[in-house]
């Protein structure tokens, strides 16, 4: 399932994928691949998201 | 004269090693020796490792087989040869695996510096083969004088290649299609 949310938080920052990623120490594949779906991050990579992006668990990865 | 051959390939293996330790030292941007990768990326080595393991042992069992019926024997190429390049048929898998599931580049590399390492590398194994065949094929003892083991790198580097140019088209479109969104 896609994580639309992830996306357009990033957006609302004006951050590209390589942005975030450098900010969270992966690859821009990786984003990426959360983004489509593809990848289920573990919780540590979760938390480097929501800190880069000023949200929260639930607001980004909370059904 | 064996032994002597066995140790010279022994002696050339080790200086192998010790000249990927410098390069990889150098083609990193930290200068550590490893690559670092991300979970994802870890995630999808691992399954290559998986692969290549298997491919390695299919290709020893098949190996094995042709040796106990005679058929590498009756062939006029050295057995060893056969043997060495189940190293590039582990290396082939491991690396095109990796390199189709976006795991290729560690986050500490410099891109161009492997490629030029690629490059180099790819020159040096092409070196030998060119020499032979300008020089024309000859047979020793029965055997087909050509350097098999800088043939069978050449090939891997050529099919890592085709699969990093063909990975990296597919990359840049998707994220020309993201900065468009």
């Amino acid at each position: 399932m896609k994580n639309l949310r992830l996306k357009a938080a990033r957006a609302g920052l004006d951050l590209s994928q390589d942005d975030l990623a450098k900010v969270c120490g992966v690859s821009r594949q990786t984003i990426s691949a959360i983004e489509k779906g593809d990848y289920n991050p573990t919780i540590n990579l979760c938390i480097a998201i929501c800190k880069a992006l000023n949200k929260t668990l639930d607001e980004l990865f909370w059904e | 004269m064996e032994f002597l051959r066995s140790s010279s390939f022994a002696i050339g293996i080790c200086i192998g090693l010790i000249f990927c330790v410098i390069i990889f030292r150098f083609a990193n941007r930290n200068k550590k020796l490893k690559s670092e990768y991300d979970e994802r990326q870890l995630q999808i080595r691992g399954r290559s490792y998986m692969f290549a393991f298997y491919a390695v042992v299919i290709y020893e069992a098949l190996m094995t087989c042709l040796s106990i019926g005679g058929i590498l024997k009756s062939l006029p190429v050295e057995e060893y040869v056969f043997h060495a390049c189940s190293i590039y048929v582990g290396a082939i898998v491991l690396c095109v695996h990796s390199v189709w599931n976006g795991a290729y580049w560690g986050l500490n590399n410099n891109i161009r510096r492997y490629v030029g390492i690629f490059i180099a590398l790819f020159i040096l194994n092409l070196f030998p083969i060119v020499g032979v065949l300008a020089n024309g094929v000859k047979t020793v003892d029965g055997y087909i004088d050509f350097p098999f083991i800088n043939l069978a790198c050449t090939i891997m580097l050529v099919v890592l290649a085709i699969t990093l140019l063909i990975r990296r088209r597919m990359d840049s479109k998707a994220e020309g299609q993201e900065e468009c969104l």
